[in-house]
């Protein structure tokens, strides 16, 4: 195997399939380093496995899951089958400070979590773009909307997005094949809320990468359910089913699973050398290339710069500004409210629509909150519940049992994803006592819900409960999820952008300002969190950032 | 175990008291032709013979054969006799041990025979006691944890991620397409 490229890529997920797709249309020669094996759908895809043949029946092997995979499994995913693409918590450790819990959920394999993402994108706005500026908090984006706007069309074009087009100027619309459809009850919500809020509040059909027509040579998707299982049509965007088969088509892709990246070696400004462990042999390896995209993940990749340390970047590579590893965030979720609703006992919704509905932001927008800044919005769905519901309550016999092979009442729900500001104190860094299976040190994570975040969930429970009346639902109940952060897998930060290289680690092309052929382009980039799903928002930044890096390597200045 | 103790590990005082047969002779009907179910040659891996068949008989108060299968049709005990073995942990499976002999035991201080030899309504009014401690349909309340509670969710687990008990709530794996709402009972 040669060890020089023009590109090498570090991840294999939704942000590293973008860059080798497009370096290697570029024209560049361009080599993927995944640290996980290889995945092929048609042996390791398991969606239309029946619950039945599942020897646990979909609880999942307990006790192998206690013991390999205690972190993992907080995640809905990592169930009896998902569970094959999420990581071993015995070889990938990670350490928290006591009492101050963050669930770091990862997958390592080729096509990383785009095999497990929820699929939901949304494209940020001027809203969330200004608001640091706004606000006087940490640093302002170095972009703008305007700048990023070409780059949602650009990637919404070849992934497929369903969904609606509302016009609103805070959430922009994506550009939609066809939305899927809502039910009965969650139709019924949408208009009692156009009633009760005006064109204030709107409830939409969740936008998501999953097609609803053919698309780009992947087929339309036919409900079968679960998606974090895999999709051997292809039909919700991954890696796997869209981005790496273009890159493979140039015939400038050379994808290298089990490679788990150590460290980057640098020179005279430049990442110099990509040092590699082979995962299955323990092999060590070296690899350079005239750029290096970044791509393992939001703090994958963090780590991997810290634990690139020399003379010049003694704290870590690309770390002159001492931003590196901290103003970590992720979303907060789990605050809500759900209800019955009445009226459509005659009507059944398919259980397995793959998608739920979609409440954008109102807090902050035209108006200003009292208690805190930003804002959140609200996934949720409205369905009718089935047989499991006879387990918790009374009932015995035939009645009993036919009952429950019949649909339950119809409930809905909205469950509040909120923003989470930049906190200098929302930290990683390398644990100096524990390291992974392959020797690499691991991170320690110290990660806390701020004032602003807390402020937020009364407010985005009471919120959903008066909607939900407002809409006529009945028996509404507030909820309050205890999540920890990383419980949302939306973590960003710790190597952000920004315009000042005191201040930031990356400008506002993800690329280093210390080391001018390094690109970070996943979730670390982020200055800001907004609560927008941000899988989208990291593909743009990403298209973007290799269509820089290239025309830079044409102008000899990397 | 003691009396006292049998009572405690079924988390019910109310099982005591007769229940008047004429309640649930109606619903003990379609329990007549309860079968085995489970294959005789079948060799459980954490219950004993007798705590299985304890199990049949409490799988089928719960979900007796009609025109659709039983429990013991679809092998429940044995995907009880799994979880108990396989999945649940140390303390989990001796409160299943413990409550199985425990039910027999109050069995026969309440009745004068074991669970398993005793009639169909009797049987049927010591199960229903303990479902009674469940909430009422339609409740929020979380059901309370314990033996029967735990029972009676695997149970229902059990027949329902069947092919034969999934088909009766009309899933299908590849539904292929989403309609939005359709007339209940069609295409779900």
């Amino acid at each position: 195997m040669r060890n020089e490229y023009d590109a090498i890529v570090i991840g294999s997920g939704i942000t590293g399939g973008w860059a080798a797709k497009e370096l290697t249309e570029a024209g560049l020669e361009t080599l993927v380093l995944e640290a996980g094996p290889d995945i092929i759908p048609s042996r390791d895809y398991t969606e239309h496995v029946p619950v039945w043949d599942m020897k646990y029946r979909g609880m999942g092997d307990r006790k192998r899951l206690a013991e390999r995979q205690a972190i993992q499994r907080e995640c809905y995913a990592c169930d009896e089958l998902g569970s094959a693409f999420f990581v071993d918590d015995v070889e990938n450790p990670y350490t928290t400070p006591e009492d101050t819990p963050f669930l770091f959920l990862r997958g390592r394999q080729v096509g990383g979590r785009s095999i497990m993402w929820g699929r939901q994108v949304y494209r940020l706005s001027d809203l969330d773009f200004e608001a640091n500026a706004r606000d006087g908090i940490a640093v302002d984006w170095p972009i703008r909307y305007a700048d990023i706007e070409p780059w949602y069309d650009y990637v919404e074009r070849f992934i497929g997005v369903s969904g609606e087009a509302l016009g609103l100027s805070h959430l922009p619309d994506s550009r939609f094949l066809p939305p899927m459809a809502m039910s009965c009850a969650e139709a019924h919500v949408r208009d009692g809320i156009a009633r009760a809020y005006g064109g204030e509040r709107v409830l939409t059909i969740g936008r998501c990468a999953v097609l609803t027509r053919d698309h780009n040579g992947r087929k339309a998707c036919h409900f079968c359910g679960p998606c974090e299982r895999g999709c051997r049509t292809g039909s919700y965007f991954s890696s796997l089913s869209a981005t790496l088969p273009a890159a493979r088509a140039t015939g400038r892709m050379t994808l290298r699973p089990n490679s788990v990246v150590h460290s980057l070696g640098y020179r005279d400004g430049r990442v110099s050398s990509v040092g590699v462990i082979d995962r299955e042999t323990g092999e060590t390896l070296e690899f350079a290339g005239r750029v290096v995209f970044l791509a393992a993940s939001t703090l994958e990749s963090t780590r991997i710069l810290l634990n690139s340390t020399s003379s010049d970047f003694p704290d870590g590579l690309a770390n002159s500004s001492g931003a590196l590893g901290h103003y970590l965030m992720d979303h907060t979720m789990g605050h809500g409210a759900s209800g019955d609703v009445r009226g459509f006992e005659d009507q059944a919704n398919q259980v397995r629509r793959i998608n739920g509905i979609y409440l954008p932001r109102f807090r902050n927008v035209s108006t200003r909150h009292p208690d805190f800044l930003r804002g959140f919005a609200y996934q949720g769905s409205g369905s009718r519940s089935t047989w499991s519901r006879g387990t918790g309550t009374q009932g015995l016999g035939v009645d009993f049992k036919d009952g429950l092979t019949d649909l339950g009442p119809w409930q809905m729900s909205l469950y509040g994803f909120g923003e989470c500001l930049p906190d200098e104190a929302n930290r990683v860094e390398l644990d100096p006592e524990v390291v992974d299976a392959w020797g690499i040190p691991a991170l320690k994570i110290t990660c806390r819900w701020g004032e602003n975040e807390r402020a937020m969930f009364d407010d985005m429970a009471d919120s959903a409960a008066e909607m939900l009346e407002a809409a006529g639902v009945r028996n509404v109940e507030v909820f309050h999820e205890d999540n920890p952060p990383g419980k949302t897998i939306h973590e960003m930060g710790t190597a952000r952008m920004g315009r000042e290289p005191g201040t930031s680690v990356l400008n506002g092309f993800n690329q280093s300002h210390d080391v001018r052929n390094l690109f970070v382009v996943d979730g670390s980039c982020m200055v800001s969190s907004a609560n927008q799903n941000p899988s989208l928002t990291y593909m743009a930044l990403t298209a973007r950032a290799c269509a820089y890096a290239v025309d830079a390597l044409n102008r000899r200045e990397l | 175990m003691d009396r006292r103790t049998a009572i405690r590990t079924l988390a019910t005082a109310s099982i005591l008291p007769a229940l008047a047969p004429e309640r649930v002779s109606a619903l003990l009907q379609a329990r007549q032709l309860i079968g085995s179910g489970t294959a005789s040659d079948f060799l459980p891996a954490a219950l004993t013979r007798r705590e299985l068949e304890i199990v049949g008989i409490v799988a089928d108060i719960i979900l007796p054969r009609s025109d659709t299968p039983s429990a013991t049709d679809v092998a429940v005990p044995a995907f009880v006799d799994l979880v108990t073995s396989e999945w649940m942990d140390d303390v989990e499976a001796e409160e299943i041990h413990s409550g199985l002999s425990a039910l027999d035991l109050v069995a026969t201080d309440r009745f004068g025979a074991g669970f398993v030899e005793l009639g169909a309504e009797q049987q049927f009014a010591l199960i229903r006691a303990l479902d009674e401690q469940l909430p009422e349909p339609g409740s929020d309340d979380a059901a309370p944890d314990g033996f029967y509670p735990t029972l009676k969710r695997l149970v229902l687990v059990g027949y329902f991620t069947t092919e034969t008990g999934a088909s009766q709530t009309g899933y299908r794996i590849m539904p292929g397409a989403f309609g939005g709402c359709v007339v209940s009972g069609v295409g779900r």
